[in-house]
């Protein structure tokens, strides 16, 4: 079993381009998430979300996790972890199978066998099977429900959402909080995590998009009828800003980096036409004048080309379907602009969420940058409450479980 | 998904002249020169730069051949398809074609389709001009990150020349690789394979090889019949020209295993394990797709894509200097006899991934994404002047 019955204190764990972060939670008797207290450290050693130096990446980490068991006076013992990364890919594909004549209702066996036929595909060396995530069902080819469990009919057909990986690159990532001596107790796709930190129900329900715009990667997750559609992790992000503004302006990466985050922008170019930054000396640089005008260009160069990337792989079609609209999060949706952007390539109503509703210190809490490890307390939440409202959802988890060991 | 193959000047016309026309793959060619259009069987040809030249081809002259282009922009325009695979064959030695090439990239990538281009670079014995034109070529191709395939030319003349062989001879097995390499990446698309079933999956896979290419890339095909079907294709692939020089460096190799239904899983595994034993080292990343359909029944045929990486004691390929003497032209020995000029490989610049050095690149629909997008798309940065 994930949890035991009395134990609700959760831990999520990010190991992102930009940052550590651990985030502590607690699940109340009644059922409320209280935030007890983060742990963050400056990243290093991660690029593009992958591990690429194993050491300094764990002394990141182990910096996170010394703060977050500090503030929130616990003792640290397993972990969810957000896992994401550019190797990250989803297939969409279908299993079907015959409902019992005897029993003439869908069982949950029919629907993991559905799934485990859906799950049969051969996948190149070196990748492995990281989820499967069921888009709908339906019977007897009738329209698509989310929970066909107990319903009539003779056959029933799955669409899921097949995820697979590098799994070196996995490992990587779960050897780092191994070497903590913290046992994984399971993971979380990092785009699931930020939509859950981000939507409502209702907003699933009626179709939303979820961008979060990192700091290595540009993760997405859409969902309609409250079922998940389409995820996707491209890997590209503020780091690339970065060096973008580096490379056009022959700036050292520090000093770019400070450049896109105090005046950093993607609209707005035309009124400050020959308006001139003035960046002051300092050690091994000499001081330099750039125009407003060009750090603009450079800035939506990019994040225009990256969000018209999001909007090519889900589909014109699919966009008419997010009647909820686009809601951009992560360190990136801090860009000055981006919504305004992002409003005009989508044609749609986009959001920036900044804030989370959750009990506890919400100051430190309303960063955009915080969905994702936010989302993964959350999404360990709805298991813990699942799991104290039926015990047979444990087995389930556990059978879950048993699929991914080859990775946690 | 529909495919489009334009084939642009005389060697592009050469090579596509064999490749067939289907109702999901359109080939088609375009020339400046009368002459050789009439030659070629394909049945849909474009007489380009009539006005201009009335029929005599641009003699080399790359700034005219893009010039030509230019005159007839909204009718190739036009007959881009959107979000079609577009292959480009051209030589970059030539002057049509080479001129060309460039704006219709842009022009494709306009009607948001894929370019994927195959390229030949000249023989060192048409010039220093050529030879010098190609290099700078290659190398804005690879800046902007095109998909980009490579036939040097030269490459074939390494191990010297057969008694009584032929320069025409030599370049028709540059038309031939290129041919075979086309078909190749048309049946990895267009045919469901066993590792690869989607086709962005194959795109991916094409596009990331052919980023490598052209850093000590390699290609080569081979066929076998009967009993001893894929003995026989092993034997012919390993023994390509352009596979021989490659194969010990290769860090990123694609395979395509071709066989009938009944090609047994056994004999995939053989080919697999005999290329990764003669081909690349320990570190080298392979990926195999095998394509089972009646068309192969009874026979076996392999095509193999290597891409190196670039070896930091490997020199930039410095341009030829005019005052050069040229390489003897083994035809006409009456020719000017010199040094024998340096060009094994087309060895260029990686574009720098500064920050990204240690990770995968990130490549979407052949870009490479972690090139500066304003460096890619050609924005004007504006700097204040001191």
């Amino acid at each position: 079993m994930l949890f035991r019955s009395k134990e609700t204190t959760l831990v999520a764990v990010e190991t992102g381009t930009s940052k550590m972060v651990v985030a502590v939670g607690h699940v109340r008797h009644d059922g409320v998430l209280k935030v007890l207290g983060l742990g963050e450290s400056s990243s290093a050693g991660v690029r593009k979300g992958d591990v690429f130096d194993p050491k300094t990446a764990s002394d990141a980490l182990r910096e996170a996790m010394a703060k977050a068991e500090e503030n929130a006076d616990v003792v640290i013992h397993e972990a969810f972890v957000a896992l994401s990364g550019a190797h990250l890919e989803c297939v969409a594909q279908r299993g079907s199978t015959m409902i019992s004549q005897e029993k003439k209702v869908v069982t949950e066996e029919d629907i993991e066998e559905a799934r485990d036929l859906a799950e049969e595909m051969s996948l190149p060396e070196g990748r492995c099977h990281v989820a499967t995530l069921p888009k709908g069902f339906s019977i007897d080819g009738g329209p698509r429900v989310s929970d066909p469990v107990g319903m009539n009919g003779t056959q029933v057909e799955g669409e899921f959402l097949i995820v697979h990986g590098v799994a070196s690159r996995l490992h990587n990532v779960m050897d780092r909080v191994r070497e903590l001596q913290i046992d994984v107790c399971d993971f979380s796709l990092s785009p699931m995590a930020s939509a859950e930190a981000v939507l409502t129900e209702e907003q699933k329900k009626l179709g939303a998009l979820v961008i979060d715009l990192g700091g290595g990667l540009t993760h997405y997750a859409a969902y309609i009828n409250g079922q998940i559609e389409s995820l996707g992790v491209l890997g590209v992000g503020g780091d690339h800003v970065t060096q973008d503004l580096s490379r056009a302006f022959n700036l050292p990466l520090r000093l770019s980096e400070d450049l896109k985050c105090s005046q950093g922008a993607v609209v707005g170019e035309d009124r400050v036409r020959d308006e001139v930054i003035a960046l002051k000396p300092m050690s091994g640089f000499a001081g330099k004048s750039i125009y407003r005008e060009s750090l603009i260009k450079v800035m939506r160069a990019r994040w225009e080309e990256t969000l018209l990337i999001v909007k090519k792989q889900l589909g014109d079609n699919f966009l008419d379907l997010l009647s909820a609209g686009i809601f951009l999060t992560g360190g990136s949706s801090r860009t000055q602009g981006i919504q305004t952007l992002a409003e005009t390539i989508f044609q749609l109503p986009v959001t920036l969420v900044k804030e989370h509703a959750f009990n506890g210190n919400v100051g430190e809490l309303a960063r955009p940058e915080l969905s994702t490890v936010l989302g993964v307390l959350l999404l360990g939440q709805k298991r813990v409450l699942q799991e104290r409202g039926d015990a047979s959802l444990g087995q389930r988890f556990s059978r879950a479980l048993k699929k991914m060991k080859f990775i946690v | 998904m529909k495919i489009q193959i334009f084939g642009l000047g005389g060697t592009g016309l050469q090579v596509i002249d064999a490749i067939k026309a289907t109702d999901s793959v359109q080939v088609m060619g375009w020339d400046a020169d009368e002459q050789a259009l009439k030659n070629c069987s394909l049945k849909e040809k474009r007489w380009i730069g009539a006005d201009l030249l009335r029929g005599w081809g641009v003699r080399g002259d790359k700034s005219v051949g893009a010039q030509v282009f230019r005159l007839h922009e909204q009718e190739i325009k036009n007959e881009i398809k959107t979000s079609a695979i577009v292959f480009l064959v051209v030589s970059l030695g030539g002057g049509l074609g080479a001129g060309g090439l460039t704006s219709v990239i842009n022009w494709v990538k306009e009607k948001g389709a894929l370019p994927i281009i195959l390229v030949s670079t000249p023989f060192q014995w048409e010039g220093v001009r050529s030879v010098n034109q190609a290099i700078q070529m290659l190398r804005e191709l690879r800046k902007t990150g095109e998909a980009v395939f490579i036939f040097p030319a030269d490459q074939l003349t390494k191990e010297g020349w057969a008694e009584g062989e032929r320069a025409d001879q030599k370049w028709s097995a540059v038309i031939e690789a290129m041919r075979q390499c086309l078909s190749g990446l048309m049946e990895m698309i267009t045919k469901k394979g066993l590792v690869f079933s989607e086709t962005e999956e194959v795109l991916k896979a094409i596009t990331k090889i052919s980023h490598g290419v052209s850093l000590q890339g390699g290609f080569g095909w081979g066929e076998g019949k009967g009993t001893h079907a894929m003995d026989e294709a092993l034997a012919t692939v390993i023994a390509n020209d352009w596979l021989r020089d490659a194969a010990t460096s290769a860090h990123e190799v694609l395979v395509a295993v071709l066989g009938g239904p009944k090609l047994a899983l056994a004999e995939v595994k053989k080919a697999t394990e005999f290329l990764k034993q003669h081909v690349g080292n320990e570190n080298t990343h392979f990926i195999f797709n095998a394509i089972l359909e009646e068309s192969y029944e009874g026979k076996v045929k392999l095509v193999i894509w290597t891409a190196g990486v670039q070896k930091s004691e490997t020199p930039i390929e410095a341009p030829l200097q005019e005052s050069e003497e040229r390489a003897p032209l083994p035809v006409s020995q009456d020719k000017a006899k010199g040094q024998e000029l340096k060009q094994e490989a087309f060895a260029f610049e990686t574009p720098n991934r500064g920050r990204f050095e240690k990770t995968d690149a990130t490549f979407y629909q052949g870009e490479n994404l972690d090139i500066p997008t304003f460096l890619r798309k050609q924005i004007r940065i504006r700097q204040v002047s001191l």
